[in-house]
């Protein structure tokens, strides 16, 4: 099965507060069909700078129930490696969830531009630095 | 405890490519999981990795210092005598000699004869 535009997302809490709290952001996302979560983990980095790594079912069954609708899958596509890199950037006492978003609303756009004839043929991201810049000169007034 | 889904491993090579700075990570949280393990195993093995190198180091230490290897000039390759060229080149300077006027017809044809050995 060929998937989508992949998004990797790392959302950092501060402390070790979180779980289920992330997930209202991700339910509307999900049920309009907008991205599919493929892969979901998270991590907790202690006072002193140690990381654990959770998984969907390390949850308790509270935060599980409220995680298991809205995350499609579990590639494991995220790798060990993956958490080592990521982990670095994370300050002391934090937590944070590491999530697989697939893109499910480009594949559906060019289905429509090839319903109305059209063809696709050119789509990339512009950074939002550049995009910040062009925003700047405009209130800039030059 | 209620349903939990299957998972797969992490054992990839992941989505984040080329970076070299990596945390420690302590172990998952899984108690059945083979990730605890396999992180185990892993710490072990570089653990005993970095041993052998520090071993070898200790060792190349201890060997006394290779002389560094002689620098050989390369021999100069013989000059390959090309006749052909040469006697055409000397025809060619005889031509122009003669069409300049610094040699008669017969002193061109002599020396053309003594060129091509006649």
């Amino acid at each position: 099965m060929a998937y989508g535009p992949v998004e990797l997302r790392v959302i950092e809490f501060p402390g070790n507060r979180f779980r289920g709290e992330i997930i209202p952001a991700m339910v509307e996302l999900v049920e309009k069909e907008i991205v599919r979560v493929i892969d979901i983990l998270f991590v907790d980095k202690a006072e002193d700078g140690h990381v654990t790594v959770f998984e969907m079912n390390d949850l308790d069954d509270e935060d599980y129930q409220k995680f298991d609708p809205v995350v499609a899958d579990v590639t494991g596509f995220l790798s060990d490696s993956d958490v080592e890199k990521l982990s670095v950037d994370l300050p002391n006492n934090s937590s944070a969830a590491i999530l697989l978003f697939e893109e499910l609303w480009p594949n559906r756009f060019k289905q429509a531009v090839e319903a109305a004839q059209g063809k696709l043929v050119r789509s990339e991201s512009v950074s939002a630095e550049i995009i910040d810049d062009l925003v700047t000169v405009r209130s800039d007034g030059r | 405890m209620i349903g939990r889904r299957g998972m797969a491993g992490r054992g990839g090579r992941g989505v984040v490519r080329g970076v070299a700075r990596t945390a420690v990570i302590a172990g998952t949280a899984t108690a059945t999981s083979y990730a605890v393990g396999s992180r185990i195993e892993k710490h072990r093995e570089e653990k005993y990795q970095q041993e052998q190198t520090e071993l070898a180091e200790q060792q190349y230490q201890n060997q006394p210092p290779q002389p560094p290897p002689q620098y050989q000039p390369a021999e100069p390759e013989p000059m390959e005598v090309q006749a052909g060229s040469d006697v055409t080149s000397q025809l060619q300077q005889l031509v122009e000699l003669k069409q300049s006027g610094m040699l008669t017809d017969e002193e061109f044809s002599a020396a053309k004869a003594r060129l091509l050995g006649a």
